[in-house]
């Protein structure tokens, strides 16, 4: 077949170039291949696309393999006989059958209408090669963006949510619903804010930030706290210390809150050793010893000691001055707890330690009271006579105990059932019935009362009460009687400070008591400070145990009068000014 | 950054950073508030004071850079005090916390400050490293040349590869018009392409060259050749996008982060005394 192929290209004004080729062959080759005759050269065209063949009068189009399909006027086919106008696309190529059957058999036209691009111009499009191209907003953007977000979650959300609360709501906190009602678990814009957990006690209604924070901007008012915490006493009388009244000071000045489940109690040394180390000057009547350190300077101890029991009279006295308790009680500490042994009546001998009779109150801090109904007795059985071993005296009623010891013989001498060798005749056991005469009678109720006399005089005197009492003997001859000085002993000998006995449990009791050794009940049985030195150091202790003050003491003293919240600054200074503008 | 910003006036303000830095840290071992050390004991309340202070005027340095009235030695000056200055913050600003955290606005401002600072120290290397590297690893070429050269390689490739095979047309088809350059941030920052149209087509032509005999052979090795040159000028380029992106992602956490870290701080004032 004789084939014209035309080469045509666009210029850039319009006009179109041709460039003509004439050939004759059998079989029209279209393809990248050097021995096509229609030569495509571009990469996207195979080597041999298709072919194009006479037959029959009619020219075909066949594509070379099953997975070339040419597109013959936009259909994608694999055969199609050809028509004078056809569009035929291969690849970027589009060729367009000019003459069929004509002057020559075929006349073709080559138009690349899909050139490939500017290589570097489609690179460059196709890389990205700056951060600035993939993180969108750019560096002013983000900052914005950041900044507003912050502000809106961090600033707005916690304001929105304190003034969407009732200002009733932050004013009067209820504990009572707050206990009952616990919300822990913070919730909502509020936790934001918060900088640091709640102390134990007020984690239970941490949520309510109202209930302490009342007015924005404002630093908690004592107020607040003492909503719920009535009654707070003083730590000394203001009236007599003028600076007691602590002025200018608030609540939180010394209960810090959210330092976590730390403690709102502060513990710290330094606030009590600032008035303390040198209180004599500050509060000339103060009878307090100047403090600053546990270790190292705090004075020995001055235990408040019994110095008239009758009338009550107590004194606080220096422990190396050797107080006496003046209880008058007889105790010998050493008889109780000598090695040998003592004579229990009814276990033979016995060995006795300090808990058989000194035991810890519940909650383990303090110790029980001694009582003879519950501590003594158990030895120091109030028989009178051995032939009843159990009938007891009343302790603590010495007239009931004479009157007691009256009846019991003038009974027995009644009765006559009362067998003793060197009785009256009166008082031989009687037969059966046989009544006693009037002379009988008057015999045995004198030797009654003879009888009584001596076993008063016994059991009071030696014997029973006497042996841990002071016992005064009625004058000889007059209507007295028996009397028995009142005892009383120090609920403690310590009353400003406490010792918590329960967490000195695992310590022996004689390594600070010297009870083993003492022989009276006067002796106060307390160590020296360097005892408890031993141990304790100050609160910056590295080798013994930091104590601080309010380790043994506390703050608010009970019995003092009533902690009135402050007021607030701002409302003090306004009734200050009105006061001073009528003149008053 | 040249060096001269770190030396500035023999260190001047080094110095000063460090006795801020001293200074703070005998105040905080000094100082025995009552109760734990928090930000809210005098002591807290101060370092707060000159820390938020500090983040105000470092912050300020970004407006300040823009003018460059001062001249240049000014703005070295201005810069020598941002970098050792924000470095001291770090210590005012952990001695104002008194080392309490949790999940509140409070810790957050303080974990923006950090962020902020180590961004900015990554800035302080990358501003002193990469710049050396991205001349050396040009060698003596701009960008732009290195683009084109791959581009004209690309073509290059395309007209050696004409006469030859489907598979391999379309292998150095691919290579030219898929290839490209750096892409999402991690392909930037990574420098590389693990799955680059080229360095594939350079392993199915080597193979075929392989198996290919004669004539043939020699044109699809010269084809092997172009692209292995292709090929390595991709890492270059590649390399180069990864030092600049590296040089400029850090100002992306480094400037938002700071305007966060200044929405914080205000809350964080705010917050503290709203709730007193």
């Amino acid at each position: 077949m004789d084939a014209l192929i035309s080469q045509l290209t666009r210029k850039r004004s319009g006009d179109v170039a041709r460039r003509d080729t004439e050939v004759t062959t059998d079989i029209l080759r279209i393809g990248r291949g050097a021995d096509c005759q229609v030569y495509l050269p571009d990469p996207r065209v195979p080597l041999l696309h298709s072919e194009i063949h006479e037959r029959a009068g009619g020219f075909y189009l066949e594509s070379v393999a099953a997975d070339l399909e040419a597109s013959v006027n936009g259909a994608s086919v694999s055969t199609a006989q050809l028509k004078k106008g056809d569009k035929i696309g291969v690849g970027p190529y589009e060729l367009v059958i000019e003459e069929l059957g004509g002057d020559r058999d075929i006349g073709i036209t080559i138009e690349l209408v899909r050139p490939l691009g500017a290589t570097l111009d489609e690179l460059k499009e196709r890389s990205r090669t700056s951060v600035n191209s993939v993180l969108g907003l750019g560096r002013r953007g983000w900052s914005w963006l950041l900044f507003i977000a912050i502000a809106v979650i961090f600033l707005g959300g916690p304001i929105y949510a304190f003034y969407m609360k009732a200002p009733e709501q932050r004013v009067a906190f209820d504990m009572v619903a707050a206990h009952q009602n616990p919300k822990n678990v913070l919730t909502g814009a509020d936790s934001l804010w918060l900088s640091g957990g709640m102390s134990s006690p007020h984690r239970f209604f941490g949520a309510d930030c109202e209930a302490c924070h009342q007015e924005p901007f404002v630093q908690v008012q004592d107020q607040a706290c003492v909503n719920c915490h009535k009654g707070i006493s003083h730590h000394a009388n203001p009236t007599e210390f003028t600076t007691a009244t602590f002025a200018g000071e608030k609540c939180q000045s010394c209960h810090k809150e959210h330092n976590g489940i730390r403690e709102i109690v502060l513990n710290d040394q330094a606030f009590c050793v600032d008035c303390h180390a040198g209180l004599d000057a500050q509060e000339p009547k103060t009878t307090l010893l100047n403090v600053s350190d546990f270790g190292n300077a705090h004075p020995n101890f001055r235990p408040t000691v019994v110095q008239d029991a009758e009338k009550g009279v107590f004194a606080r006295l220096r422990l190396e001055d050797k107080p006496k308790e003046m209880s008058n009680l007889k105790f010998p500490h050493d008889k109780h707890l000598a090695e040998k042994g003592v004579r229990h009546p009814v276990k033979g001998t016995i060995n006795m330690d300090c808990g058989d009779c000194h035991v810890t109150e519940p909650g383990g801090v303090g110790m029980k009271p001694i009582k003879m109904e519950e501590n003594c007795i158990e030895c120091h059985r109030l028989a009178f006579d051995p032939s009843v071993p159990d009938r007891w005296l009343p302790h603590g009623k010495p007239v009931n105990a004479i009157e007691q010891i009256r009846e019991f013989y003038a009974k027995a001498a009644l009765e006559g059932a009362y067998q003793q060798e060197n009785s009256s005749a009166t008082n031989r056991r009687r037969l059966p019935g046989q009544r006693m005469t009037e002379e009988e009678r008057v015999e045995a109720l004198e030797w009654a009362q003879q009888k009584a006399e001596t076993v008063a005089t016994t059991t009071f005197g030696k014997s029973l009460c006497g042996s841990c009492h002071t016992v005064t003997e009625p004058a000889p001859g007059g209507d007295g009687f028996w009397q028995i000085a009142q005892v009383r002993l120090a609920d403690t000998w310590l009353p400003k400070g406490t010792f918590d006995h329960g967490k000195h449990r695992d310590l022996d009791c004689v390594s600070c008591h010297a009870a083993p050794t003492s022989k009276t009940a006067e002796d106060v049985l307390l160590p020296n400070i360097d005892g408890c030195q031993g141990c304790h150091g100050g609160e910056k202790a590295a080798d013994l145990v930091p104590s601080t003050c309010i380790d043994c003491h506390e703050f608010h003293l009970p019995g003092l009068p009533e902690l009135k919240p402050v007021q607030p600054a701002k409302q003090a200074a306004l009734k200050a000014e009105t006061g001073k503008a009528t003149g008053n | 950054m040249h060096e001269s910003v770190l030396v500035y006036r023999g260190f001047r303000f080094l110095k000063i950073a460090v006795l801020l830095g001293i200074v703070a840290i005998i105040a905080y071992a000094v100082d025995q508030p009552l109760g734990v050390p928090n930000g809210g004991t005098w002591l807290g309340y101060t370092l707060g004071t000159i820390g938020a202070l500090l983040i105000l005027w470092l912050m300020w340095f970004g407006m300040r850079k823009r003018r460059y009235y001062g001249g240049a030695n000014k703005l070295q000056g201005w810069l020598s005090a941002h970098v050792y200055l924000g470095l001291a913050l770090i210590v005012v600003a952990t001695l104002h916390t008194g080392f309490q955290f949790g999940w509140n606005l409070h810790t957050l401002a303080y974990a923006l400050m950090i962020l902020v600072i180590v961004s900015g120290v990554f800035g302080i290397y990358a501003y002193a490293r990469y710049p050396r590297l991205m001349t050396e690893n040009r060698h003596g070429k701009t960008s732009e040349q290195l683009l084109r050269d791959i581009a004209e390689l690309d073509e290059e490739a395309r007209s050696a590869a004409l006469t030859l095979g489907d598979e391999i047309n379309a292998v150095v088809l691919e290579a030219a018009n898929k290839t490209k350059i750096g892409g999402g941030l991690g392909r930037m920052l990574s420098g590389e392409d693990r799955n680059c149209p080229t360095a594939r087509g350079l392993v199915r032509v080597e193979e075929l060259a392989a198996s290919a005999s004669g004539k043939e052979a020699t044109q699809i090795r010269r084809l092997a050749g172009i692209l292995s040159r292709k090929n390595e000028l991709l890492r270059q380029a590649r390399r180069d996008v990864r030092f600049l992106a590296l040089m400029q992602i850090w100002l992306y956490i480094h400037v938002p982060i700071s305007f966060a870290l200044l929405a914080a701080l205000i809350a964080h004032v705010i917050a503290v005394f709203f709730y007193w």
